[in-house]
This record gives structure tokens, C-alpha cells and sequence, in this order.
């Protein structure tokens, strides 16, 4: 019940924590990455139940294609844009950015060995990919939020 | 028969857009570190071509040419750094409208 939510979650964790890093008022590769996993977020809330909603039941097998493509797409998307937004504003990549970038091409990869999966009707990756996708949500969040923590540490630290 | 060479398609494009994004972000991170390290060397230099200047002045004798040189460098030096930040400014505006950042930064 609580897995149902977590993207949600994910949702209000990366916009808190855009907001707050925006009001303290400093381009980061923290920021960036808060704004990427923000728009991955948008995305993909507004592309699901369309996919669901729509297309599957018009066509089961355009539907699967729809959902498993799309979202790798997206991710990939996602690891384009990170990589744009910090050439853009000469950010320096960090940690956090290649963490991130790293669990989006993951992902991108297990949506298209999941696609192959159903469609040979094995369901061999069924479980590594009802339990992976949270659990990389979850790593996500917690990354983000200790991430701000320390960055805000620090720089009362450099103040006093 | 039609959405099985569809999904071989989209496999296809999906690797070749994977290999591509991944390069992509590799040659970004490298970029990102070059900036990175320029600055910081351009930040080193001015430490040091500072604190020369400031002996040069602090010394009982000054020697004119060595003082002439060293603030000819350091012009050249800010002409540099002025380059590098009107780059990354650029850089920045043809970005996503986040530039109001930077300035308070």
C-alpha cells in the first residue's frame, strides 16, 4: 500500500527540496538534480494513467510497448537533461548527479529487459522489478534529503 | 508480425540512444571538471600574483619593472577570468532561465 505512494512522495520530497535550495538562493548540482527528478516526476504521473487509462484497453500489446518504452525513454531523457543542465551552467557534476544518473539508466535498462520478459511470458524479472524501482525511489529520496542536510551543515559551519 | 518489428525497432533505438546519452553525460563530466579546475588554477594565480604585488610594494626599494610586469600579468589575468564568467553567463542564458541564481552567488 505504502509502495503505491512512494512516487508521490518523491514528488513533494524533490519539490520541498528545490524550493528550499532556490531560496537559499544557490546553482548547485544539487538544484539540478532536484529539477530533473522533479520534471521525471511530472512526466511521469501525467503519462501513466493516460497509458493505463487509454491505450491499453484499446490495445493490451501497443499499451505494454507504450508504457515499458516510454518510461525508458524518459530516463534517458532524464540522464540528458542532468547532463545539459550542468554544461549549461558550468556546474560541476557531483556525487549526487552521477548517483542519479546511474539509477535512471538502470532503470531505463530493467524497462526494456521487463518489456522483453512479459512478452516471452517468463516473468523472470517480475519481482527484481516490483522491488528495485522503490527501493531506488527510496535511495533517491534519502540521497536528496541528506544531501540538502549537509550542504546546509556546511555552510552554517563556513558562516560561524 | 507489425508490433514485433516495431519493439525490435525501439530496442535498437533504445541502445543506440542509451550508448549516446551515456557518452553524452561522460563528456559532460569531463567538461564540467575542466571548468572546474581552470577556475580554480585562475583563483590560484590571482593568490599568488597578489601577494607578490603586495610585497612589490610593502619592499623599501620598489623595482618598477618587475612591478610594471606583474600588474600587466594581472590585467591579463582578469581579462581571462572576465572571459571565463562572460562564457559561463552566455552558457547560462541560452540555458533555462535560472541565471538569477548565480548572480546572488
Amino acid at each position: 500500500m505504502a509502495l503505491e505512494h512512494l512516487d508521490q512522495f518523491l514528488t513533494v520530497i524533490a519539490l520541498l527540496l528545490f524550493l528550499v535550495n532556490l531560496a537559499a538562493k544557490r546553482l548547485n548540482s544539487l538544484v539540478l538534480v532536484c529539477a530533473v527528478v522533479l520534471g521525471i516526476q511530472i512526466v511521469s504521473t501525467i503519462v501513466r494513467p493516460i497509458i493505463i487509462n487509454y491505450v491499453s484497453p484499446l490495445s493490451i500489446e501497443v499499451g505494454r510497448i507504450l508504457y515499458y518504452f516510454g518510461f525508458s525513454f524518459i530516463c534517458l531523457s532524464g540522464v540528458y537533461l542532468l547532463g545539459q543542465l550542468h554544461a549549461a551552467y558550468a556546474v560541476p557534476i557531483s556525487f549526487v548527479s552521477n548517483f542519479y544518473a546511474r539509477i535512471l539508466q538502470f532503470v531505463a535498462v530493467l524497462q526494456v529487459v521487463r518489456y522483453l520478459d512479459r512478452v516471452s511470458g517468463n516473468e523472470y524479472f517480475q519481482a527484481i522489478y516490483s522491488h528495485s524501482i522503490p527501493a531506488l525511489v527510496v535511495a533517491t529520496m534519502i540521497l536528496l534529503t541528506h544531501t540538502t542536510i549537509l550542504v546546509f551543515m556546511n555552510r552554517r559551519r563556513k558562516a560561524h | 508480425m507489425l508490433l514485433h518489428i516495431v519493439a525490435i525497432g525501439l530496442i535498437s533505438l533504445f541502445l543506440y540512444t542509451f550508448f549516446c546519452v551515456d557518452n553524452f553525460y561522460k563528456k559532460c563530466t569531463v567538461i564540467a571538471e575542466i571548468e572546474y579546475k581552470r577556475s580554480q588554477v585562475l583563483s590560484h594565480k590571482f593568490l599568488k600574483l597578489g601577494v607578490h604585488i603586495s610585497r612589490l610594494r610593502a619592499s623599501s626599494e620598489l623595482q618598477i619593472d618587475d612591478y610594471n610586469r606583474s600588474m600587466q600579468q594581472l590585467d591579463d589575468l582578469v581579462e581571462e577570468y572576465e572571459n571565463l564568467t562572460v562564457k559561463s553567463e552566455n552558457a547560462g542564458r541560452a540555458g533555462f532561465g535560472l541565471d538569477f541564481l548565480r548572480k546572488t552567488d
